[in-house]
């Protein structure tokens, strides 16, 4: 997540790697003429020359992610459809067998925990314990689903399934699986929170919501915090942070379009601007890019909703004129702020 | 033809070639810094995340500057007439070409932003003045291929070339469309060689030497002509083209004449990139060869559902599965000049954590059959039914 020493060109990287075939030898040997090649360097390009090699290491690892994605996706389906058929024991034994399987594999190749990050061994396990993570928890959903194991006690049935992917999460060390056990707090808590959902349902009538909503982000940003300070698995704050973050500001943006007739709503506003004001320094310090650009776009939609806001208020004017002068000139000021920033990061 | 500056492009080049052969561990450290020195970076490229912020934040200014232009002289009626967004888009465009001609940005959000927004209003004012024409779709096509033709030369925009080579088959399809009957039954042919001819060509480009700062926007090209050349031979894509040519209701699923070439077409062409991409070495058609094999699975699904959709999800998972385990047993020592070794480090990609984020977008949908979210805090429209058929 710090992406200080990120080359400054990551974005076109990504074409070149999923484009191309070869790289350009005689390229290689113009520069080895001007002398700006050492010898062991010719010899390792010369040998590549005559017998190049491509790598599929993201190919592979794309298609496993789909394969596992894939088979839970279709074992969840099965157990559903039949629920209630002769089947579903073998099913059951089925998705049990294949969910320790993962697991037994997965504690074998583990290396031992650290509250450093501990880097995983391979794609195949981060592929297998997601797998057996996804059929674990359709085979507890099973349970509750058949033989009612946590009876009419939503809070626990979703409960345990959170605390079993925190668990997972941090003893395997794995991101992915701490997305998931993010999702669960949230269902846990009565709210979906992947963003697109967040975005689609745009279910902001009811007040209650709206404050899990912002209650949610907080203890998410409250984790990053933690995350940070005790340094405990610090990788995991930027999945902390990037859910908590886009939570709170748009939950903080729904309750100010509730309270919209309410003539203390501005606070809200207040409240995005001086989050934002927190988040940009934070990104500062630890070189975020990312964080940085999120705390000036919430900025600049706070500070929009303000000015539109006055200006409208005022009963006869040039109200459109002014909105637009304001629009242009803001532009401009958040996109120097914005180079000033990725300067700043830069020098640093 | 290229605006930015020809120097800054070629050091450019050799930075990224450099960086690669040092990811695959060619290149010592001690080399890339000379090589960088040698070669200084001359153009303003921040990085991925400014880019899209100052994208964001120029279209916004742009548009309000617009905005603001046509509230000034609104009393004259310029909105009514196509003539108005032409204009603008020219003003835009000279706005453009002074920006990059005095300032070293090279594909900075802000020239992407402005390229983007010029050709908006210039693509949008060319399709409003030309609607009404005879030929209009003939005419439009012609238009959009010059316009994006001209920014992918001059501003080596990819997805401008993409834009291009997509309108230059619109063209050839329009065109052949006048032919009738004979036009309307020759149609996929007709599509699929120029297709080939169109991929023929940027291959021919990109071995050459000559347009050696294109190489990604030929790229861009080759996979556009790649896949338009299987969607010209795909079973669904021609049976729903041909249902909308004859006018009929887009539900009919009649058999189309010479069936079995689209449905070989269909199922064979991605083995044949695959194939070929191994043979050749080609990443490029490896990938499309890979990506098209869900699209041909996807086409036979539609006409035979032989299996439900979990079985073939269990199915289709357990297989890729096992086949990855025996190609990872198989290329532990490189064979075939392929390995699974990582040579290149995706690094906006490991920062932004976006793999895990792709996970648990996707898996939300999967996990939460569990537990028919009665949720404690009232709302939350969402939960249950796992069972999505367009995994």
């Amino acid at each position: 997540m710090e992406e200080g020493n990120a080359r400054p060109d990551f974005g076109s990287n990504l074409y070149i790697e999923a484009l191309k075939t070869f790289m350009d030898f005689d390229l290689f040997e113009e520069l080895d003429q001007e002398g700006l090649l050492t010898d062991d360097s010719r010899q390792k390009i010369k040998q590549e020359a005559a017998s190049p090699l491509l790598s599929v290491f993201w190919d592979i690892n794309t298609l496993l992610g789909l394969a596992v994605l894939a088979l839970s996706t279709g074992l969840g389906i099965l157990v559903y459809k039949n629920i209630d058929s002769i089947s579903h024991g073998v099913i059951l034994a089925v998705i049990a067998g294949i969910s320790i399987a993962c697991f037994v594999y997965c504690n074998r190749k583990r290396l031992p925990f650290s509250p450093a990050q501990v880097h995983s061994p391979g794609y195949l396990y981060d592929s297998l314990l997601l797998l057996g993570t996804l059929t674990m928890l359709s085979f507890v959903a099973y349970l509750q689903f058949q033989y009612e194991v946590f009876g009419s006690r939503y809070g626990l049935a979703t409960f345990l399934p959170m605390i079993l992917l925190f668990f997972i999460a941090y003893s395997f060390d794995n991101l992915a699986i701490l997305n998931l056990a993010i999702l669960n707090l949230g269902i846990w808590m009565g709210v979906t929170i992947t963003p697109k959902q967040l975005l689609l349902a745009s279910n902001y009538d009811s007040a209650r919501l709206i404050h899990t909503y912002q209650l949610l982000g907080l203890i998410l940003l409250l984790f990053a915090f933690f995350t940070q300070r005790y340094r405990f698995k610090p990788h995991f704050k930027f999945s902390y942070q990037h859910y908590g973050l886009h939570l709170l500001f748009i939950a903080t943006l729904a309750a100010y379009g509730k309270d919209y007739a309410h003539p203390a709503s501005w606070l809200w506003l207040i409240g995005i601007m001086g989050l934002a004001f927190l988040v940009y320094l934070d990104a500062l310090q630890h070189k975020s890019f990312y964080f940085g650009l999120l705390a000036i776009l919430y900025g600049f939609i706070a500070l929009s909703c303000v000015v539109c806001r006055l200006i409208l208020s005022v009963p006869e004017g040039a109200g459109v004129f002014l909105i637009f002068y304001y629009f242009i000139f803001a532009a401009a000021g958040f996109g120097l702020l914005l180079k000033r920033f990725s300067n700043q990061i830069k020098s640093s | 033809m290229i605006i930015y500056n020809k120097r800054g492009l070629k050091h450019l080049r050799i930075w990224e070639e450099a960086e690669a052969a040092y990811d695959a561990g060619l290149l010592s450290e001690l080399d890339l810094k000379q090589i960088k020195s040698a070669y200084p970076d001359l153009l303003y490229r921040p990085n991925l995340i400014t880019r899209i912020g100052y994208f964001i934040l120029m279209l916004i200014g742009c548009s309000f500057t617009c905005l603001l232009i046509t509230l000034l002289f609104e009393a004259a009626h310029v909105i009514e007439h196509p003539a108005w967004p032409l204009f603008l888009g020219l003003c835009s465009y000279a706005a453009l070409e002074l920006f990059v001609r005095n300032k070293s940005d090279f594909h900075s959000g802000l020239d992407d932003a402005l390229l983007w927004f010029t050709s908006g209003l210039l693509g949008g004012g060319l399709i409003w003045a030309l609607s009404d024409q005879p030929n209009s779709t003939l005419l439009i096509s012609a238009c959009i291929l010059l316009l994006s033709s001209w920014f992918a030369l001059r501003f080596v925009n990819t997805l401008m070339s993409s834009i291009a080579c997509l309108a230059a088959l619109a063209l050839v399809f329009f065109t052949w469309n006048k032919a009738g009957t004979i036009g309307e039954a020759t149609m996929p042919f007709v599509i699929m060689l120029s297709s080939y001819l169109i991929y023929n060509l940027a291959q021919r480009i990109t071995s050459g030497q000559k347009a050696i700062y294109y190489q990604k926007c030929l790229s861009f090209v080759k996979v556009t002509s790649l896949l338009s050349l299987y969607a010209a031979g795909n079973y669904l894509v021609v049976q729903k083209l041909s249902n909308q040519l004859h006018h009929l209701p887009a539900e009919t699923n009649d058999p189309i004449p010479f069936g079995w070439i689209f449905w070989g077409w269909t199922c064979l062409l991605p083995l044949v990139y695959i194939a070929l991409g191994i043979r050749t070495k080609s990443l490029l058609l490896l990938r499309v060869g890979l990506m098209l094999i869900a699209a041909a699975a996807y086409t036979v699904r539609f006409y035979f559902q032989v299996l439900s959709i979990e079985y073939v999800l269990v199915i289709s998972g357990a297989v890729v599965l096992s086949l990855i385990i025996a190609i990872l047993k198989y290329l532990k020592t490189p064979k075939m000049g392929f390995t699974y070794a990582q040579r290149s480090r995706r690094h906006w990609l490991n920062n932004l954590n976006l793999e895990s984020l792709i996970v648990a977008g996707l898996a939300s949908h999967t996990q939460s059959l569990p537990i028919e979210t009665k949720d404690r805090f009232g709302g939350g429209s969402f939960g249950g039914g796992g069972a999505s058929s367009n995994f």
